[in-house]
């Protein structure tokens, strides 16, 4: 690899973020914590997670300019496991590689640099007039999700732009991979996806850590993914972190006319992880699909909130959230579809369904329509069930031990989420983390 | 070993009045009646939502959000749409403070 980025030196902020930051943290103290009688906030105690003790790169810490620089070693071993992940396939439009508060490697096919496509880190975005605030600030949080929103561009301390000009097509994906180390440590990065008209692109956000090198450790994301006129746009999640991490992810996701997006998410790894997904409909024609599974073992807990907004007519959204859950972990869902009343002609679908292994483990669905229009399709549904006796019955009975027979049967349930993702290889790269995960 | 911990004034107590406190494993519910103190999870076995908003009547509380009630002494769900049960804690009183075993 050969880092075209590399800031080991240590960095200065531009004003604008530093701005940005010192708003969101006058927000971040204005505003109180949720507590469980708020939706959003029952099953997930905000104000349990003692937030305010970890140290952070906020305002008063002098921002990315105040964040203690790497060592090379972690660096280094960072590098390298990137490195067997990506293994010798070149199928990749670009690599971003994020440790702790430092992008340590980025690279970009210069073909597609020399057709406009820009990479960068925020950091830079922030330096070049407008850009983060026509993309990441353009979209906000919805009420409940304020504090954490707020605390979130309050300790940014790291993240990428990727920019793609009108009609250019990139096939094969850009892979950034985000490794939290540290302890009682806040790190927050943010994606920013900004899809030009009918181009098209793909993006793997994947999310790792060691456990012996992070601890009591918080990692914020928020992604900002926007496609406009007749552009394809593809964002793909898959949260791998190691125990002492928790996750809590924030994606806004905004479709116009004729555009179509495809997200995806994979919560299998981090001790808690909570998620809040939007996707507005925002043009007549555009398309919207929501992809989500989770594998939970030991005490993990995932808590997942999505909202498939109509604002247009004419649109469409599909959502398809489905956990399995073994030991004492726990999945909780909560989704709305929400259609304004001009949004006439909607088609909408959400499902969730739910496979406990385990006799404490439990699972919450709550799904949910808000409709304000009069000519519409939506339909929405959830289930939360244990693995079919005849099934495990007829796998055993062909030679399988019950465990060997259980883990397929997972791997089924959840490759009905998987083979709706559109890109091949990607959907390889999202597998090979299940395989682990359920040891198969 | 018991470790008794001292979460609330018995003096800050009002009959029959819920009021959240820090217990053992996350909040709790405790209600008075007379010299008695009684404590529950702060979760309706329902949806939950915080007990401790809700209302005590007959030695019940109903949770607000559904109407789901509990036997403020043993925990047991005495009305729908709540089935299971709440996790009661043993109350010590010592003089003032209103204790709960951590251990």
């Amino acid at each position: 690899m050969n880092p075209v980025t590399a800031t080991a030196a240590p960095v200065t902020e531009p004003a604008s973020l530093a701005r940005i930051r010192r708003a969101a943290w006058d927000r971040y103290r204005e505003l109180s914590f949720p507590g469980r009688k708020s939706e959003e906030w029952r099953y997930t105690d905000l104000r349990g997670q003692a937030l305010d003790t970890l140290r952070f790169a906020g305002p008063e810490a002098g921002g990315l300019a105040g964040v203690v620089p790497l060592d090379d070693t972690s660096a280094e071993a960072a590098l390298a496991r990137v490195r067997s992940i990506l293994g010798r396939s070149r199928d990749r439009a670009g690599v971003v590689v994020q440790l702790a508060n430092r992008i340590i490697h980025m690279e970009l096919d210069p073909y597609l640099a020399a057709r406009g496509v820009v990479l960068c880190s925020l950091a830079e975005a922030a330096s070049t007039g407008g850009l983060l605030e026509n993309t990441l600030l353009k979209e906000t949080p919805g009420e409940a999700e304020e504090k954490l929103w707020a605390l979130h561009l309050a300790a940014f301390s790291g993240g990428y732009f990727l920019q793609v000009p009108p009609g250019v097509e990139i096939d094969a994906p850009v892979h950034a991979f985000r490794i939290v180390e540290g302890t009682g440590e806040i790190q927050s990065t943010h994606s920013v996806i900004s899809a030009e008209r009918e181009s098209q692109v793909t993006v793997i956000d994947e999310f790792l850590s060691e456990c012996d090198r992070a601890s009591d450790c918080v990692s914020l994301h928020g992604a900002t993914v926007l496609a406009q006129a007749g552009a394809a746009a593809r964002y793909v999640a898959i949260q791998r972190f190691g125990q002492g991490v928790r996750h809590f992810g924030m994606q806004h996701v905004a479709t116009a006319r004729d555009g179509r997006t495809v997200t995806f998410n994979a919560g299998l790894g981090s001790d808690l992880a909570r998620l809040d997904a939007r996707s507005r409909l925002d043009g007549p024609g555009s398309n919207s699909q929501m992809l989500g599974l989770w594998v939970g073992d030991g005490e993990q807990h995932f808590d997942h909130h999505t909202l498939q907004h109509h604002a247009a007519s004419h649109a469409g959204s599909d959502l398809l959230f489905k956990g399995a859950l073994t030991d004492k972990s726990r999945g909780v869902f909560r989704g709305l579809i929400r259609v304004d009343k001009n949004a006439q002609l909607t088609d909408a679908y959400q499902t969730n369904r739910n496979l406990l292994l385990s006799p404490d483990a439990s699972a919450v669905a709550l799904p949910n329509l808000e409709i304000e229009a009069d000519d519409v399709r939506c339909s929405h549904g959830a289930t939360i069930g244990q693995v079919d006796e005849d099934q495990m019955f007829y796998l055993t009975s062909r030679g399988l031990t019950r465990s060997q027979a259980e883990r397929l049967l997972v791997f089924g349930f959840l490759d009905e989420v998987l083979s709706r993702l559109p890109v091949a290889g990607v959907r390889d790269r999202v597998s090979a983390a299940i395989v682990e995960k359920i040891n198969l | 070993m018991s470790d008794f911990r001292t979460v609330a004034k018995l003096g800050d107590l009002l009959e029959d009045v819920p009021m959240e406190a820090e217990g053992p494993d996350g909040a709790v519910v405790l209600i008075r009646r007379g010299d008695e103190v009684y404590a529950l999870d702060d979760c309706c076995s329902h949806e939950e939502y915080p007990l401790s908003e809700g209302e005590v009547e007959n030695g019940n509380i109903m949770c607000v959000l559904h109407g789901a009630t509990f036997d403020i002494k043993t925990g047991r769900a005495t009305g729908l749409p709540a089935v299971m049960g709440v996790t009661t804690y043993a109350v010590r009183i010592e003089g003032e403070d209103v204790q709960l075993d951590f251990s």
